[in-house]
């Protein structure tokens, strides 16, 4: 046969129309199509069985139960445990990403030694064992007349008692905690009562009347089924909750608040003083019976100093009209039951005064001891015995300190490095933090041993400080835990010889619980209670914690004291209440000058880790403020000469930082807001451990004060 | 797998303002279920990707009388005149007729983003960034749902692989129907206020038709006519206010979002 | 050096400076390029478009020079259809500029979309209720038009001429060219329609949305209008900036004024309807969606005077000019009319893509602003370069002014 041309020609022309009848061409055509659909750059989402399981988020200690859907066994998604009772189906946007923690890019990977220049922070890893001898040796061959100190920034966990156990045998050791409010309630409480280890629980779910002094109550205060039950309080319909918010600051709680007293800054002294004024003034039968029969010591010195607070003075000295404070103190006086709560912000805590002034208006008001009020807590036992005093960082001495380990700060940071620098001797010193991640205080130490990241291990939730309720659960683990990590007692059995595991201390504790024979414990799965004498041992509660449960135990109903110093024992107390009626001026935005009022939110992490995709909430909206937004008025901000949207300089006394203008004309003028809480974009950079930032040392002022600024275009 | 046929349902949802205290855990729990990955280091509220996004809003009135009010807006889930899915080109936006939800589909997706500027309620986000997790955190994503890839628009669908699954579950144990205990968006699952509520809106017994037939309840930009299948609720009239222009129209401007 | 390349009986500039005139634009469009390319390989996130502002300065480049683009097809409609003969001498340039507009619209189109190689997706999976399939349909249709309108164009140069084969296919083009001009008057008229009717049917978009006529919104005929006035003042004053860049008459002055006298007469036409189709948006249209439409003009920078502008200085004034015989016939005077014309049509783009974007529509929105990147302008750089390029290309070595050698003719 011969081949033509035009042959040739034809059958290719015949092919091509042939080949439209066959699937070829449209195959072609959907593969194209959804080879532009893929890409191996895209991420491949895991395979695996679905299964569920539950815990507790043991990112705060408030302990909600959480159900993990996973996938080939890892956790992919979190949600409250919905039939639990105590955690009540709820979850904060940090607990329902804590299982994204284990992969954050500040993790360290093993033991480090930290290198810091003045802009960036260095990690060298170092095995394990040569990390332990370090210590060891720091440990043994410290100089003279200096101590060991551990700072724990989560007190009354079974380890705390296990460091306090370990620095009794130190001569010296110091055993640290944050000083926050709540360490500073109890003292002023301990001082008007004369009795000492109190531990009390905020009623809030019976109070009808809540004065809350710059407590972040709806953000991320308290665990958020609590939050959640405070809400349905105020529908309720025989004894609605009026929350009353006094806060210089515009966040959450001020917006969510019944009433906001947008007190100026650092008058909140003033503002208590002046409402125990009016409560004495216009209830003297509340007073009577409160104080008169309760063999009240201080009467009239209190009456005294009350005298320099009139309703006049304080309504000048806080801003907030006669009018209003005369109704804040009726409806206080009135609507029972009441109660006063200062601080507890992630932000720092108030003074020492003004906790005092709150603890008087307390008494005064019966709210301590009653239903509704501030009730004791049924404490945990501890295991240990003779342990280390507690103290905080400003009860020890300066230079005293030459092996320093920190333990629990991956979550909170309540105590800044500035604070601590100067309790370190000269002649060298050690310092060790357990974080696994880099943090503010892990940037600064000198060896990191990283513990492992939460869901990794066993851990311990003691459940939620501001509760009536305490609880014990077990954050069971969900993810393997990563090579590297180092659980906080492997390294006090180094230090000290012994060789305990965290597991059966958990146990004894437990053990201890069990013999009290005191509260219930709560599946996870079905919500079901059971009395603590259901379970035989030690053992098959421990069992019941791994499966999801918490055990809690109702509030003790003791009798209030009898005789109460509503000036405390704390020395020329008066002297410094009466120095209080007088203020500083707001800045007024002339020469760009305001107060700056630093802001974070309380929840799981106040300022320390948290997953990188909150900055769906940080960045990506405006849900929560970044660290870059500088908020103020209008009117402010234009006397500052910029304007919303502005690039600006904050500067103050300790430093400056770069941000975004932001207008809200809700915002006091003369004031500004700055976040310090934690931001998702800075953390992951470890620039973000350079400089020095406008609010060193917040722990000497309340966040409600503030600090003189200066605000200018970049 | 058998399949189910559902009747036809119309979903949708009611928010509780008055509960809502902004707390952001719809919004996390939204990304988490949808495999929404996290912002890139210059992201900023208006190239971010939150199907459910919470906004502040308030009355207009200045410091120390502003009421403010905080706003989830997702989509609406439009049942008339569906203003993106009319304007998509190549048929990247449907509305099931047997749900009622308008789905995106991001594999046909051009990303030219006229759907975009065809939604009133900016529920709409553009992919301006390669997605991409941390080292590791792949583990971390929900195997239901696909990621999507740079350059297309993708937006709330109701958490329509809880549907699937729903079904999937019904399919197994022979019911045709599913039970609407298995259907749950995310949101709704998270809020810790119990603000949202989600269900038929066409079934009469259930809670969302009652919440929606309230006096309480109110659609935004209810008067241009596209037929909105999320309600929200408030006792406050200022709230109920901002639903419209030609009504908060006395107000000054001063939100954010 | 190229001499044996420029037509035949007309001067053209020396060839470095010809040279002189191409590179600084030729950099200008690698940059271009440059920038266009970082957005196609890293993403969109190289521009400052926002998931508020989902369009930007590109769909606002797209729509204008679309608008001014349409030159192409109303001359050639004019010229084939209407059998206006005193058009012959502009339906080259006319056809030039059209093919440079719409293909470089396409091609910032590409740019512009999240994923380009999905574009075909229009034609596998068409949503026939999209404005935007109409736009994608008719503009695919037509680029292939233009180019076969171009074609000859490129064949009559002065070495392609001396291939019979080509002589005679441009030849059996030619005779085919009313046909082409129907078709692309066609599908421009539906193209730029739809253009108007992209934002007139935003639903929940009531500053731009508009009532229906028959099918369409009625931006859809007023987009088509404002086009049909546009395209004549843009051939006009390229013709008219060409003559004073190469320094020479290219066409005579009646044509010119035929090109007013057309855009003069349109523009009024679309005047008096704008004007009725704003009055009942605002009366109507606009609050009866909830939106009060004098709170569209309550933003800073967008107060009324942008829609008096829109209607006066740049609708009234240029038309009236060109309605008048006597403007039509001072050059001066009959271009700056023309650029009026087009100043309205870009101010009327604007209008519609921008700030229909920056107005708020949730009560609670804020007011948002927008700047374009360098990536953004560059893009936009490369196209005016382009554009620049292929003119300049065309003009040296095509024969765009059948007048030209006559006039050189009788002025030597």
């Amino acid at each position: 046969m011969q081949v033509t041309r035009r042959g040739l020609l034809k059958f290719a022309g015949a092919s091509a129309a042939g080949i439209l009848f066959s699937p070829l061409p449209w195959k072609l055509l959907d593969d194209i199509a959804i080879w532009t659909q893929t890409g191996p750059w895209i991420p491949k989402v895991p395979r695996g069985p679905l299964t569920t399981a539950f815990s507790t988020c043991a990112l705060c200690p408030g302990g909600c139960a959480v159900e993990a859907r996973c996938a080939g066994g890892i956790p992919y998604a979190m949600r409250a445990a919905v039939r639990h009772t105590a955690g009540r189906g709820a979850l904060c946007p940090v607990g329902m990403t804590g299982h994204h923690l284990a992969y954050h890019p500040l993790r360290l990977s093993g033991a480090s030694v930290i290198r810091r220049t003045s802009d960036q922070v260095e990690t060298d890893s170092l095995s394990t064992q040569e990390a332990f001898d370090r210590i060891l040796g720091a440990l043994n061959t410290r100089p003279l007349a200096t101590g060991v100190a551990v700072i724990d920034q989560r007190p009354g966990r079974t380890l705390s008692g296990q460091f306090r156990a370990f620095l009794a045998q130190q001569s010296p050791g110091y055993y640290i905690v944050p000083d926050d409010d709540r360490l500073r309630m109890h003292e002023a409480f301990s001082n008007a009562c004369g009795k000492d280890g109190l531990s009390l629980g905020f009623d809030i779910e019976r109070t009808a009347t809540l004065l809350t002094i710059g407590t972040p109550v709806f953000d991320g205060w308290t665990r958020p089924a609590r939050t959640a039950a405070l809400l349905d309080r105020r529908h309720d319909a025989r004894n609605p909750l009026k929350l009353i918010h006094a806060d210089p600051r515009r966040t959450r709680t001020s917006v969510l608040a019944d009433q906001w007293l947008p007190i100026a800054p650092g008058s909140e002294t003033a503002l208590v003083l002046g409402l125990t004024n009016i409560v004495m003034r216009d209830h003297p039968s509340l007073a009577a019976r409160y104080v008169a029969d309760l063999h009240t010591s201080d009467r009239r010195g209190m009456l005294d100093v009350l005298s320099l607070f009139t309703p006049g003075i304080v309504a000048k000295r806080t801003g907030i009209p006669v009018d209003t404070l005369e109704k804040v103190g009726s409806a206080l006086a009135h609507r029972k039951p009441s109660m006063v709560i200062a601080g507890g912000d992630a932000a720092g805590p108030i003074d020492r005064d003004t906790h005092q002034a709150v603890a008087a208006l307390n008494i005064l008001l019966g709210s301590y001891g009653t239903p509704g009020g501030l009730l004791h807590r049924d404490e945990l036992p501890m295991p240990a015995t003779k342990m280390a005093a507690i103290s905080t960082i400003g009860d020890v001495p300066d230079g005293s300190i030459s092996l320093l380990i920190i333990d629990g700060e991956e979550m909170t940071c309540s105590t800044c490095w500035e604070s601590i620098e100067s309790k370190l001797s000269p002649d060298g010193h050690l310092v060790v933090s357990t974080s696994p991640f880099l943090t503010q205080l892990s940037a600064h130490a000198d060896i990191v041993l990283p513990s492992p990241a939460p869901y990794e291990t066993a851990a311990e939730v003691v459940g939620d400080p501001t509760d009536t309720v305490v609880s014990l659960s077990i954050s069971t683990p969900l993810l393997p835990r990563k090579q590297g990590s180092v659980e906080p007692i492997e390294l006090l059995n180094h230090l000290s010889g012994e060789s305990v595991a965290m597991q059966e201390l958990l146990k004894q504790r437990i053990a201890l619980v069990h013999a009290r024979g005191r509260g219930m414990i709560a599946g996870y799965q079905d919500g079901s209670g059971h009395r603590l004498s259901e379970f035989a041992s030690a053992d098959e509660i421990w069992s019941a914690f791994i499966e999801g449960a918490v055990w809690t135990s109702p509030p003790l109903h003791e009798t209030p004291a009898h005789s109460y110093t509503l000036l405390g024992h704390s020395p020329n107390i008066v002297d410094r209440w009466a120095a209080r009626a007088e203020g500083e001026p707001n800045g007024n935005g002339a020469d760009g000058q305001v107060i700056l009022l630093p802001t974070a939110s309380s929840d799981a992490a106040s300022c320390g880790r948290i997953s990188p995709l909150m900055t769906k909430i940080y960045q990506e909206s405006e849900v929560r403020p970044t660290r870059a937004h500088l908020v103020l008025h209008p009117d402010t901000g234009r006397r500052c000469g910029v304007d919303d949207g502005d690039q600006a300089v904050v500067q103050t006394e300790s430093g400056s930082r770069h941000v975004t203008i932001r207008f809200s004309a809700s915002l006091m003028p003369g004031v500004a807001q700055l976040s310090i809480g934690p931001d998702p974009n800075v953390s992951g950079k470890k620039s973000e451990f350079a400089g020095s930032d406008v609010f060193r040392n917040t722990l000497s002022r309340s966040p409600m004060a503030g600090v003189t600024a200066i605000v200018r275009r970049a | 797998m058998r399949t189910v046929t559902t009747a036809r349902s119309r979903y949708g949802m009611v928010i509780d303002l008055d509960r809502c205290t902004g707390c952001g855990s719809c919004t996390v729990a939204c990304s988490v279920e949808n495999n929404i990955p996290p912002g890139t280091e210059n992201v900023t509220e208006r190239t971010g990707i939150t199907w459910m996004r919470v906004y502040e809003a308030d009355d207009g009135k200045s410091f120390p009388d502003t009421h403010s009010v905080f706003v989830p807006i997702m989509c609406q889930q439009c049942g008339n005149e569906t203003p993106c899915m009319s304007v998509c080109p190549q048929n990247a936006v449907e509305v099931d007729p047997a749900t009622g939800i308008v789905g995106q589909i991001p594999e046909r997706c051009l990303g030219c983003r006229y759907c975009m500027a065809a939604c009133p309620y900016h529920a709409r986000y553009f992919n301006w960034w390669d997605p991409k997790w941390p080292a590791g955190m792949e583990a971390a994503m929900n195997p239901d749902v696909a990621p999507r890839m740079r350059g297309v628009v993708e937006k709330c669908n109701f958490c329509q692989s809880r549907l699937h699954t729903a079904r999937e579950r019904a399919a197994s144990t022979g019911r045709t129907a599913i039970d609407p205990a298995d259907y749950v968006p995310a949101c709704v699952e998270a809020c810790p206020q119990r603000a949202i509520t989600f269900g038929d809106l066409d079934d009469s017994d259930s809670f969302v038709a009652a919440l929606a037939a309230g006096d309480r309840a109110f659609r935004f930009l209810s008067r241009i006519g596209t037929e909105p299948k999320v309600w929200y609720l408030s006792s406050r009239e200022w709230v109920r206010n901002l639903s419209d222009r030609v009504v908060a129209r006395t107000r000054k401007e001063n939100v954010r979002g | 050096m190229d001499e044996r390349f420029i037509p035949r009986g007309v001067q053209r500039a020396p060839f470095w400076r010809f040279m002189a005139w191409i590179i600084p634009w030729f950099g200008v469009l690698l940059w271009g390029l440059y920038g266009a390319s970082l957005c196609l390989y890293e993403g969109l996130n190289q521009t400052n478009m926002d998931n508020r502002f989902a369009f930007g300065l590109w769909i606002y480049l797209d729509l204008t020079v679309i608008a001014f683009g349409a030159g192409a097809f109303f001359t050639g409609f004019l010229l084939y259809i209407m059998k206006r003969r005193e058009l012959q001498p502009v339906i080259n340039t006319a056809v030039v500029l059209g093919l440079i507009c719409y293909s470089s619209a396409i091609m910032v189109l590409m740019v512009d979309v999240g994923q380009p190689l999905r574009a075909w997706f229009t034609f596998w999976h068409p949503n026939t209720h999209s404005m935007l399939t109409e736009v994608t349909f008719c503009l695919t249709c037509y680029i292939v038009v233009l180019i076969i309108e171009y074609a000859p164009l490129v064949l009559k140069n002065r070495q392609f001429r001396n291939i019979p084969r080509f002589l005679v296919f441009e030849f059996e083009l030619h005779k085919l060219m009313p046909v082409f001009a129907a078709i692309g008057a066609f599908l421009s008229f539906f193209h730029q329609g739809s253009l108007g009717g992209l934002y007139g049917v935003l639903r929940g978009r009531p500053f731009a949305f508009r009532e229906e006529l028959g099918i369409w919104p009625t931006t859809f005929f007023l987009f088509v209008l404002s086009a049909m006035a546009a395209g004549p003042s843009f051939v006009l004053v390229i013709t008219r900036l060409v003559e004073r860049l190469s320094a020479k008459r290219l066409v005579r002055q009646n044509v010119f004024a035929t090109l007013g006298k057309i855009s003069g007469m349109l523009l009024t036409i679309y005047l008096g309807l704008k004007s009725v189709d704003t009055l009942v948006w605002i009366n109507g249209t606009s609050p009866s969606a909830g939106f009060p439409a004098f709170e569209y003009y309550q933003r800073a920078s967008f107060g009324t005077w942008i829609l008096f502008a829109e209607i006066v200085p740049f609708g009234l004034v240029p038309a009236l000019m060109l309605l008048n015989a006597k403007v039509r016939n001072h050059t001066p005077l009959l271009v700056t009319a023309a650029l009026l014309v087009l100043a309205g049509v870009t101010l009327n783009r604007f209008v519609l893509t921008i700030q229909t974007l920056s107005l708020p529509t949730l009560t609670f929105d804020p007011f948002l602003t927008y700047v374009p990147s360098w990536q953004e302008v560059a893009t936009f750089a490369a196209v005016i370069a382009y554009g620049v390029l292929l003119y300049s290309i065309s003009f040296r070595y095509l024969p765009l002014f059948p007048q030209e050698r006559e006039i050189a003719r009788i002025e030597r």
